[in-house]
């Protein structure tokens, strides 16, 4: 499988979760902000192909001391779908690999329509927190 | 359900942020008399803390809140606090620099109140079989 080729709806994605957003203690550990763009995701939250990346692949590009701060979840992208969202390759050129996106989501579209986006974001938290793949050593 | 179903006031708020001199995060110092906050203390003491995140606390970009967010965050805290709300399950910063509050219930309500800047807050309370609802604070 390469990179750029479309998105199947039978794969999953790794979406990285600071541990400021894990609190094991609640009913959901993965708190809201985990999934909501910042000025950053232009064109939506980033998210990795399990087809090509290992659960810890994914914290390549994250400074060394801050790596042990990240949880890893994993989605089915089928279950995206039924969100109405989509998931779109963004190879980046120095990795980590298989990066892609949820265009959807992304930072322009969260301003102006939160009361939209702030549901599927509740959803997507629960999703997540149901499939924690990688927590931190 | 002892949720935030009810109105906020500008002028409570601005009397929470005034009276948050008392506990004014600060450089380089614990945070200072927070006892009289009751249940909230410990997110009150949570807030401060995130005086000492930087740009990029999460080494990915991430906006660190601006002390004039973080003093709103606590004056909505105090403002909460003495309209006998529940303290939040978890307070946690935004990627963005905003602070967040949330609640869960075992019934599945949710609720969250998003303190986005300075005195003003984007509110959502998800109860079961029910649309979402919105609104923003200050209410008045």
């Amino acid at each position: 499988m390469d990179e750029h080729d479309p998105v199947d709806d039978g794969e999953f994605v790794y979406r990285r979760i600071h541990r400021s957003f894990f609190l094991a203690s609640a009913l959901i550990p993965i708190q809201f902000p985990a999934f909501r763009p910042n000025a950053n995701d232009l064109t939506g939250i980033s998210v990795f192909r399990a087809a090509l990346a290992q659960p810890t692949d994914t914290l390549g590009n994250i400074q060394h001391d801050k790596i042990v701060e990240y949880y890893v979840s994993r989605l089915h992208v089928r279950e995206l779908q039924k969100l109405g969202l989509s998931v779109v390759p963004e190879p980046l050129p120095t990795g980590p690999p298989g990066h892609a996106v949820i265009p959807e989501l992304n930072w322009p579209s969260y301003r102006q329509h939160k009361q939209r986006w702030k549901p599927i974001i509740v959803e997507l938290v629960r999703l997540a927190s149901a499939d924690v793949v990688h927590r931190p050593s | 359900m002892p949720v935030l179903d009810y109105p906020i006031a500008a002028t409570e708020w601005a009397r929470g942020v005034e009276r948050n001199g008392l506990c004014a995060p600060r450089r380089n110092g614990p945070v200072e008399n927070t006892n009289h906050a009751g249940s909230w203390e410990p997110t009150i003491q949570k807030i401060a803390e995130y005086q000492d995140l930087g740009d990029d606390w999460d080494g990915l970009g991430a906006k660190a809140p601006t002390r004039e967010l973080l003093h709103s965050a606590i004056g909505l805290a105090y403002a909460l606090f003495e309209k006998g709300v529940d303290p939040p399950h978890c307070v946690v910063p935004g990627l963005d620099g905003s602070v967040n509050f949330e609640w869960q219930y075992p019934d599945g309500t949710m609720m969250e109140v998003e303190i986005d800047r300075p005195l003003h807050a984007d509110v959502m309370l998800i109860e079961p079989d029910q649309e979402p609802k919105f609104w923003t604070l200050p209410s008045e």
